[in-house]
């Protein structure tokens, strides 16, 4: 007897692999248009009412096989590009980004570092390097809250 | 201005203004009417022909030839090509003296081909001179000649002819092909109907009511009704209805659909619609906070939005087990929201609470959902 397919789910992630939102769908496909209705995913801040509008074209759809772990903390993993499975990056961090930051992003001076900041109903992106364990960027007057990818690095979240 | 007709009586000198009136009227009638009427454009042949050729060098081209036919500019001007008519490379040159080329090559890019109605004093016939008689009768040739525009000429704008106006004095131009042109050789080397979404559009009829003579009207793809033409008949004989299909060859239409006066649809091949009335499709799975829920296979947002499709949703927040918070300790989990908004963004979250301090953390949790889209109606 053929052996039934396997359940998949989708994960959108950003160009540095950090997931921001699985769904699974059945046998239907899903894409990157279907789950933001082809403006935005909303990401929710740990811990903060704060959240980040990621635009449609930052994002790419992958399909992997249904994992309930992915599906219940999908900011916890990475797609990386060598790896038949999603790869376990840790939870999310909190970094500071402002003056005397206290909480930093753990990774030496130099990384390459994608900022997501909402302003107001706006998405404003940087792309820097780190820089003392914060990017060397400047916070966009009146943001409301801020992702941080890092290749390689748990993703990081400012409010 | 009025349109007027000459009138004349018993026993008047007619001079050649009155005679020559007779003619302008009828011709001012023939092109209000086919400007009023139909639609400028190719009414038959006129088709760019080509001949392959090559230099004794080697390089190929193509003699182009715009075959013999008929016309009509947006005037009312009729133009007759009664004789195939070459398309001379030196007048492409003449008339394009940069033609643009495609990137990296000698090769043009398209370029498009009119014709274009001109008026010349034709041999004067042998009519005898009367005693007051500068001059005997004239002929003006309604000559047609043909034009090479210039890259998106062809969708351009041409002036429209006040209501009582006459045909034009030939300026208005009739699409009738597009060319490529090989400026390294100086020769042609490829035509075509269409170019850039632009075709050569055939003469067409503005018409509110069109009334069948025989108790029927047909429409089909060309005039010949040859075997696989398709053709919309409407008809009242046998019995009043409408049908779609191919000409059989013999004159008969085979039907591949069909209204009947009942209103009964018969087809012969398979219906393929956006959905029947009273169907379901579902999609459903687990979503993450944040997400839009997905619609079922073949169901797009347009026809939601139009109406044309009912969406029915459902969605359960996926509470995480107890003991399975980030920080590892027996925290309990407690929802706050589970809903989607307008949009079918889903907003799913709670809190961790520890009972042993009473510290909470918010936290993003993914729901269960279903979607259901309904088509109305249907029994």
């Amino acid at each position: 007897m053929a052996q039934p397919a396997a359940a998949m789910m989708t994960v959108l992630h950003l160009e540095t692999g950090h997931v921001l939102a699985a769904a699974s769908s059945g046998a239907r496909t899903v894409t990157v248009d279907d789950l933001t209705g082809k403006k935005f995913l909303s990401v929710r801040l740990p811990d903060s009412t704060a959240q980040v509008n990621v635009t449609a074209n930052l994002l790419t759809a992958a399909t992997f096989e249904l994992d309930e772990d992915v599906l219940g903390s999908p900011l916890a993993y990475r797609v990386d590009a060598s790896l038949p499975t999603l790869a376990f990056g840790g939870l999310p961090t909190e970094v500071d980004t402002g003056a005397n930051p206290q909480k930093l992003i753990n990774a030496p001076d130099g990384t390459a570092a994608l900022s997501l900041w909402q302003v107001g109903d706006q998405l404003e992106v940087g792309r820097s390097v780190l820089k003392g364990g914060t990017p060397d960027a400047t916070d966009p007057a009146g943001t409301v809250g801020q992702l941080v990818a890092c290749a390689g690095e748990p993703l990081a979240y400012g409010a | 201005m009025s349109v007027a007709r000459p009138v004349f009586s018993d026993g008047a000198i007619l001079s050649a203004d009155d005679l020559s009136t007779l003619e302008t009227e009828g011709r001012g009638r023939d092109a209000r009417h086919s400007r009023h009427l139909h639609l400028p454009g190719v009414g038959a042949g006129l088709r760019l022909h080509e001949e392959p050729r090559a230099l004794t060098t080697g390089p190929a081209y193509v003699e182009i030839t715009l075959l013999s036919g008929y016309a009509v500019d947006g005037t009312g001007r009729e133009l007759v090509v009664a004789a195939d008519m070459p398309l001379s490379p030196d007048r492409f040159q003449q008339q394009n003296l940069s033609p643009p080329t495609e990137p990296g090559q000698t090769v043009t890019v398209w370029h498009p081909v009119f014709v274009r109605g001109r008026d010349t004093v034709a041999a004067r016939s042998t009519a005898m001179l009367g005693c007051q008689g500068s001059s005997g009768g004239g002929r003006i040739a309604e000559e047609v000649e043909i034009e090479f525009g210039r890259p998106g000429d062809a969708s351009a704008s041409q002036p429209v002819p006040a209501p009582d106006a006459g045909p034009g004095d030939g300026t208005w131009r009739v699409l009738v092909g597009f060319v490529r042109f090989d400026t390294a050789i100086g020769q042609f080397v490829k035509s075509g109907s269409s170019a850039d979404g632009v075709s050569v559009s055939g003469a067409g009829a503005r018409a509110a009511l069109v009334a069948g003579q025989f108790g029927k009207v047909e429409l089909r793809g060309q005039a010949e009704a040859d075997s696989g033409v398709p053709a919309l008949v409407l008809g009242s004989e046998p019995a009043p209805g409408l049908v779609f299909g191919t000409h059989s060859g013999s004159g008969a239409v085979s039907p591949l659909m069909s209204v009947d006066a009942s209103g009964n649809l018969e087809i012969q091949g398979a219906l393929k619609a956006k959905g029947t009335a009273g169907s379901v499709r579902v999609v459903g799975g687990t979503a993450y906070d944040g997400t839009v829920l997905p619609l079922p296979a073949e169901v797009d947002q347009a026809t939601v939005d139009s109406g044309g499709i009912e969406l029915v949703t459902s969605i359960s927040p996926r509470l995480p087990p107890p003991g399975s918070s980030p920080s590892g300790t027996g925290e309990l989990f407690l929802p706050a929201e589970c809903r989607i908004d307008s949009a079918r963004r889903v907003h799913c979250w709670g809190h961790w609470l520890d009972p042993t301090t009473g510290n909470t953390t918010m936290t993003a949790i993914s729901c269960d959902y279903v979607v259901l889209a309904a088509v109305p109606g249907g029994a």
